[in-house]
């Protein structure tokens, strides 16, 4: 009887297109955007040489043929802005400007057009002008300005020595012409430190919480004042564990074959860099899909609420717990972790997200197995108090 | 006046369901409302990031140092635990760990400056980058002096008022009438397009399929009531929905934003919502043409709403979409719609531009004008099929 209850619980799952849309396509579908989407978020945070227009300070004739001046007329604080500003405009790693040379007027509507991130003027000292406007590059601005002060700043330190202790002078040039690695850049893992991988996770583990509709669709349908389903099985000698067990697994294999099939696609297709840990992954796809499914059993068997109260209180769930793992704003979990810890704890979607997490990012696996630990917890009570709440139930009239 | 009557009983059912959106859509709208800050800031100041640096010395030079970046950045005071600060950097609530090494000091002073730091950051970040650059600039600075004879207090004493005394960076300011309004006001038109197609779809489209359904169709039909004067009312009621949409929207506007939502710049960006209006309202009609429930019509505008918004930038910045996802999303109204706002409010990398704005407005009011056609020709396809 196990079985037929399974069989055509199962059928029951593959026909229903709003199942299959919500917890197939949607998801599909979610992660290809995600995938356009999210692409340059990377490469946003990438450094790129900074577009630049340098205006030098002799006659506009030279500077507006776009070619360097030549170097006769200038003293050395302008023949070293020069050597300066075209050494760090090398094709290179250590680009940090990608210069034009130009005439004021030129360079003020470059930046007007917003091609150009600031203007140089090779003044004594170096100035810097940029745009107000552009409120979204201040990032790169402020790079500019840095290296304007730190020009100066040198400069000035030399003129400052040069005044106070002339004859230190060649030692302080020495120290200053010396290329110094002051830091050495290391990290605390190899794995993937790539913010578009958060979303993914996400989207797991929004997956995994939709699983809900399974485990509401068994405790509904074993539920004779809820389902007319229910009511059918009432009155069958089918004992109600066996069925409601029956119902429960078909919604593990439905849901599970469709969150295997998700991960497939990230995995294959998007080319999702998971990790190493293929096995791992698939685990807590399961047992996410495991703990989506107890909670919609567990709502589903609470009270005399009608199907669309429950499917809406348990979406509203699911929705609430992904919004503050950070399915739409990537570091919720880092700012929830700052005000209230405890929810990263018992948040079903945060347990899954960071268990993905710990699997990319940390060496060794205790932190997976307590967020995995923590979920299965979490599903065995809601399986409990769902099974307490329909055993042994009996009807007068219907 | 039955049908106009019976529209919008039937649309005061669907109500409590499309709440949802709209009080979404006013909760963001409220949350971007309290930062209250300006579009333009006629001082520059340079970007502040959260880091976190350890100081293993606890000298004064690494004292001094950590000053410097306290004086620019937001230093986050963290464990110094590498699972918790690697959770820090991952999520990007802080850009840079900066540990300044046990003898940092010592070093400094005999000359050996090498890897005085360790650092984690972002790897190729720009953000690591000019953490970097200010560390470097410090340190280079420290010994200079130390070179040029001085002794440790005196380089940190000489080099904090040269490294305080910022450079003449001059922020100009182009047009200079925008400064009146928030960016938040642009921010407020930027979602538009997905809430709209949601609403529409979801709200208007199955209103108008329950007329074309068969058996009340036939009723209508064979009422008093003439074709002519059936269509017009359909039409009046899915005028009068629409306006009431774009009204409550602006109203919310005008709400949180005052009278910043009458500033110029912000009625081109009203204007603009008003041509997404129209091709939401023009792809509920064209899919209303399908006998869909409301199911069916919930699963559409999510795919149609959210590939729309993810493809064009409504949620994702379009300076950070990829050239060839852009190449593809020219051919979407959505784009056209980002396009003109994000240059309205100084979104984007794209100057503003009245050719550019009209050019991406009228784009916009083809592809309505073409989704009209494309569902007046389906009706008529429907309605030669039936008889």
């Amino acid at each position: 009887m196990f079985i037929h209850s399974f069989r055509y619980s199962l059928l029951q799952f593959f026909r229903n297109k709003t199942q299959v849309f919500w917890n197939l396509f949607f998801p599909i579908a979610l992660a290809t955007m995600f995938h356009f989407a999210f692409a340059g978020l990377s490469a946003d945070e990438k450094f790129d040489p900074i577009p630049t227009a340098v205006v030098l300070k002799h006659d506009s004739a030279a500077s507006a043929s776009h070619e360097s001046p030549p170097e006769s007329d200038y003293s050395l604080y302008q023949n070293s802005f020069r050597e300066t500003i075209d050494a760090l405009n090398e094709p290179g790693d250590d680009r940090l400007f990608d210069a034009v040379y130009t005439t004021e007027e030129e360079a003020l509507s470059l930046l007007e057009k917003k091609e150009i991130i600031g203007i140089l003027y090779e003044d004594d000292p170096v100035r810097l002008s940029i745009s107000a406007e552009m409120t979204n590059m201040k990032l790169e601005q402020s790079i500019l300005n840095t290296f304007v002060e730190e020009y100066c700043m040198y400069f000035e330190t030399i003129a400052d020595i040069a005044s106070d202790n002339p004859e230190r002078l060649p030692a302080v040039i020495e120290s200053l012409s010396k290329d110094v690695g002051y830091i050495r850049e290391t990290s605390y893992s190899d794995g993937s430190m790539d913010e578009m991988l958060t979303y993914f996770f996400n989207l797991i583990a929004m997956t995994c919480l939709y699983a809900f509709m399974g485990g509401l669709q068994a405790a509904l349908q074993s539920q004779a004042n809820l389902s007319a389903l229910g009511t059918r099985k009432g009155i069958s000698p089918v004992p109600k564990l066996l069925s409601a067990c029956g119902s429960l697994l078909s919604a593990l294999v439905f849901h599970f074959s469709a969150l295997c099939l998700l991960l497939l696609y990230l995995i294959f297709a998007l080319k999702i860099n998971f990790g190493s840990e293929g096995g791992f992954i698939f685990f807590t796809a399961l047992i996410g899909c495991i703990a989506g499914i107890s909670f919609g059993f567990f709502i589903g068997s609470l009270g005399k609420m009608n199907e669309n109260i429950k499917y809406s209180l348990l979406m509203a769930f699911s929705m609430f717990c992904s919004f503050f793992s950070g399915l739409m704003v990537g570091n919720m979990r880092i700012l929830v972790d700052q005000v209230c810890p405890w929810f990263n704890h018992i948040n079903p979607a945060a347990l899954i997200t960071d268990s993905f997490y710990a699997l990319s990012i940390c060496q060794s696996h205790t932190r997976y197995f307590e967020n995995i630990l923590v979920l299965f917890i979490l599903s065995a009570l809601c399986c409990f108090g769902g099974v307490m709440m329909v055993r042994r139930k009996k009807y007068d009239a219907l | 006046m039955m049908l106009f009557n019976s529209f919008f009983k039937i649309a005061k059912k669907r109500l409590p369901s499309l709440s949802i959106y709209f009080f979404i859509y006013v909760f963001i709208s409220i949350l971007l409302g309290t930062s209250s800050q300006k579009n333009i800031e006629a001082n520059f100041q340079s970007k502040s990031l959260n880091i976190c640096v350890i100081d293993e010395d606890n000298s004064k030079a690494s004292a001094a140092l950590t000053r410097y970046l306290g004086s620019i950045h937001n230093l986050k005071p963290l464990e110094n635990n590498p699972d918790t600060l690697q959770d820090h950097l991952y999520y990007r609530d802080i850009s840079y760990i900066c540990t300044i090494t046990k003898g940092f000091e010592e070093k400094l002073l005999s000359g050996e400056s090498d890897e005085v730091y360790t650092c984690v950051k972002i790897p190729g970040s720009a953000t690591g980058y000019f953490v970097d650059l200010q560390i470097s600039q410090y340190t280079k600075l420290l010994t200079l002096f130390l070179s040029g004879g001085s002794s440790m207090p005196e380089a940190i004493e000489k080099t904090d008022p040269i490294i305080s005394n910022t450079a003449g960076t001059e922020s100009i300011v182009f047009q200079a009438d925008t400064d009146a309004v928030r960016k938040e006001v642009f921010f407020h038109y930027q979602y538009l397009p997905y809430i709209f197609i949601v609403i529409f779809i979801c709200g208007l489209a199955p209103l108008v399929i329950t007329f074309h359904e068969k058996n009340i169709a036939a009723r209508t039909n064979c009422s008093s009531t003439s074709l002519g004067s059936q269509n017009i009312q359909i039409v009046i009621c899915c005028i009068l929905y629409s306006l009431v949409v774009w009204l409550l929207f602006f109203l919310i506007g005008v709400f949180i934003y005052k009278t910043e939502m009458f500033h110029a710049n912000a009625l081109f960006a009203m204007l603009n919502s008003f041509a997404a209006l129209l091709i939401a309202a023009a792809l509920a009609f064209f899919i209303s043409n399908f006998s869909i429930n409301f199911n069916t019509a919930n699963m559409i505008s999510n795919i149609l709403g959210l590939g729309l918004a993810f493809l064009c930038g409504v949620f994702v910045p379009q300076d950070m979409l990829s050239e060839s996802v852009l190449k593809i999303a020219r051919f979407l109204p959505s784009y056209w719609y980002i396009k003109a706002n994000n240059m309205l409010g100084g979104l984007s990398s794209e100057a503003f531009s009245l050719s550019s704005f009209w050019k991406a407005f009228g784009i916009q009011l083809l592809f309505a004008a073409a989704l009209v056609s494309a569902a007046l020709a389906l009706s008529r396809l429907n309605r030669q099929r039936k008889q």
